[in-house]
């Protein structure tokens, strides 16, 4: 049996990589699958539900181009067969009003990402293990 | 509105004279022809009933005249009919010159010659029956009858022709009186066109008065509504200029927040994983190296978020709501103590604080007084925070106040200006932001803060909120 998929959509290669070495430093049974935009995510979103191999878990950032993290949420919940998909805010802004608009489009949590590296490993690591196994244990 | 209430005024007032004006000439009119209709019907009356009685007497004195000559009763029946005949005239007569005393008097004495010739009648009857026709023809031819007749028909005649001098007079009167009445009926016309004409001019002076006026009333208006006009263009561009330098401001804010955190991360983050995969070939000197580059980052992401939460307080919306003081107060103590175990500081918090403010903006107050209070105590042994509430002026004050290194009053003022060390960072750690932060909320809230202290002796910052 394959190891439970997890999507980051994030355009930072820095938050790209720091993520990987997250997952990796957290020993999270996981493959961490990268879209590098809100339209790629959606592309790779969509092939995933027709191969029946949809992601357990979105990590998504905000501030993107080709679709904000906004766009993509929204678009997401609006239905089909990926409406579902639990999608996580991972973003630098600790804006109310970016927490607020995140949660009304859909989104199942919201993190700031943590300045301290150690901090954001081991939120991210956390984070990973639960959505890559909640739905085994559904 | 005022021309209208006017202009229906007068209209009025004209209707009103002109309706008074017209009763007033047609009443008059009909008095006057009624009065003079009767006075004509009297004269008139007077000669017929005159003309009557003379005719009626010499009915009777042909009666008495057939009856001398020819001796026969039967022509005496005229004569009786032509005395009552008078009889009746001249007693209408008397009725109807009653109120004229002149007439009276006149008609006395023809009335007293009747009486001498109806003597003189009845005389020549008597004769005939007792002495004879020829004693009576004697009598007759004596014309002592028609001396008296001729007298009575003068009289008469004299009364008539008074009669329609007076007549004459009486329908000159008349017509003097109906031109009288023309006369008033015209000059009431006349008034009455010279007040619609007056009240034609002052209406249309009133109207060219009013006009004026509401032209020049319609300049000022003009004028002020174009001030007006122009103030509230200026007000609106300046609230335009506001709106947009705070919407810059705020993605300002939001690319700080955003692109100065994210490399920030990235320095903390790869020198983090520096150190994992190659601390073990680094000496001390190269590990202690790399630490400082992580607490610079820090120390620069510390200030990153002060600025954030001061521009924050700045633009986003107050909403004032019952809060607790007690318990934020609290929950910012439970925080320091459990990121600091090693710290042993005894806390006090007056318990039921509450006070109408914005739950968040009011959290922020109380965690940055709380920490620099927790931060300036902690060279301190048996440290002593307290938090509390006492009454000032009338107004409720909240205090925290701590018996730490405390600050010289002298500088007090320049606690709120951002940036403001009074400790050097070596000493005591911070941005220099938090008492700013502080500031700008209570004043927000249209409070004031203040604090009190003197070197050693303790530090205490109070509040009040309006």
């Amino acid at each position: 049996m394959t190891a439970p998929s997890l999507l980051l959509v994030e355009d930072n290669p820095d938050d790209i990589a720091l993520a990987q070495r997250a997952v990796a430093r957290g020993g999270v049974q996981a493959n961490l699958v990268v879209a590098r935009s809100g339209k790629e995510a959606w592309d790779m979103l969509n092939a995933s539900a027709r191969l029946q191999q949809q992601p357990k878990a979105v990590f998504l950032d905000l501030n993107m181009p080709e679709w904000s993290g906004f766009d993509l949420l929204e678009r997401v919940r609006a239905g089909g067969p990926i409406a579902t998909v639990p999608m996580i805010v991972l973003t630098t802004s600790n804006e109310p009003a970016d927490v607020e608009r995140s949660y009304k489009l859909g989104a199942n949590s919201f993190i700031t990402k943590p300045l301290d590296f150690k901090e954001f490993a081991d939120v991210f690591a956390i984070m990973s293990a639960y959505w890559a196994g909640i739905n085994e244990t559904i | 509105m005022r021309i209208a209430n006017r202009i229906g005024a007068f209209l009025l007032a004209v209707a009103l004279a002109v309706l008074v004006l017209m009763i007033v000439a047609i009443r008059s009119d009909q008095a006057t022809d009624d009065r003079l209709d009767i006075e004509a019907a009297r004269i008139a009356d007077t000669a017929d009933t005159a003309r009557n009685a003379l005719s009626a007497l010499k009915d009777a004195e042909t009666g008495q005249r057939g009856f001398l000559i020819t001796g026969k009763e039967s022509y005496l029946a005229p004569y009786y009919d032509g005395l009552r005949a008078f009889d009746e005239n001249a007693a209408r007569l008397r009725r109807l010159t009653a109120d004229d005393p002149e007439l009276s008097a006149a008609l006395s004495r023809v009335l007293a010659l009747a009486d001498l010739k109806r003597g003189e009648m009845a005389f020549g009857i008597e004769g005939l029956r007792s002495k004879g026709r020829e004693a009576a023809a004697g009598q007759v031819s004596e014309d002592a009858g028609k001396i008296y007749m001729d007298e009575i028909r003068t009289r008469v005649d004299r009364i008539l022709s008074a009669e329609e001098v007076a007549r004459a007079r009486n329908a000159a009167a008349s017509a003097r009186l109906k031109a009288y009445s023309r006369a008033k009926t015209l000059l009431g016309a006349a008034a009455l066109f010279t007040l619609t004409l007056l009240g034609a001019v002052f209406l249309s002076i009133e109207i060219r008065y009013e006009r004026r006026l509401a032209a020049s009333l319609e300049a000022s208006e003009r004028k002020y509504r174009e001030l007006a006009e122009s103030l509230e263009q200026q007000v609106e561009a300046r609230t335009r200029e506001l709106k947009r330098l705070n919407a810059e401001l705020g993605a300002f804010s939001y690319s700080v927040s955003h692109d100065l955190r994210a490399p920030l991360r990235s320095i903390d983050g790869f020198s983090q994983i520096f150190l994992e995969d190659y601390g073990a070939s680094l000496d001390e000197n190269g590990r202690q190296l790399m630490e400082r580059i992580r607490l610079a980052a820090a120390r620069m992401g510390g200030l990153i978020h002060s600025l954030l939460d001061l521009a924050r307080v700045t633009r986003q919306d107050l909403k004032r709501v019952r809060v607790s003081i007690s318990e934020i107060a609290a929950s910012a103590l439970r925080g320091l103590a459990a990121a600091t175990p090693e710290r042993r500081v005894r806390t006090i918090v007056a318990p039921a604080m509450e006070a109408d403010a914005d739950p968040q903006l009011i959290r922020i107050v109380l965690d940055n007084l709380i920490s620099n209070a927790w931060k300036f105590t902690s060279k301190t042994p048996d440290a002593v925070i307290e938090v509390g509430r006492m009454f000032r002026e009338g107004k409720i004050v909240f205090f925290v106040r701590d018996n730490g290194a405390g600050f010289d009053p002298a500088l007090a003022s320049r606690l709120f200006t951002p940036f403001q060390r009074l400790h050097p960072e070596s000493e005591f750690e911070g941005t220099g932001i938090g008492l700013a932060t502080v500031q700008r909320i209570i004043e927000r809230h249209g409070g004031a803060v203040w604090a009190e202290s003197r070197p050693g002796g303790g530090a205490t910052f109070s509040f009040a909120l309006s």
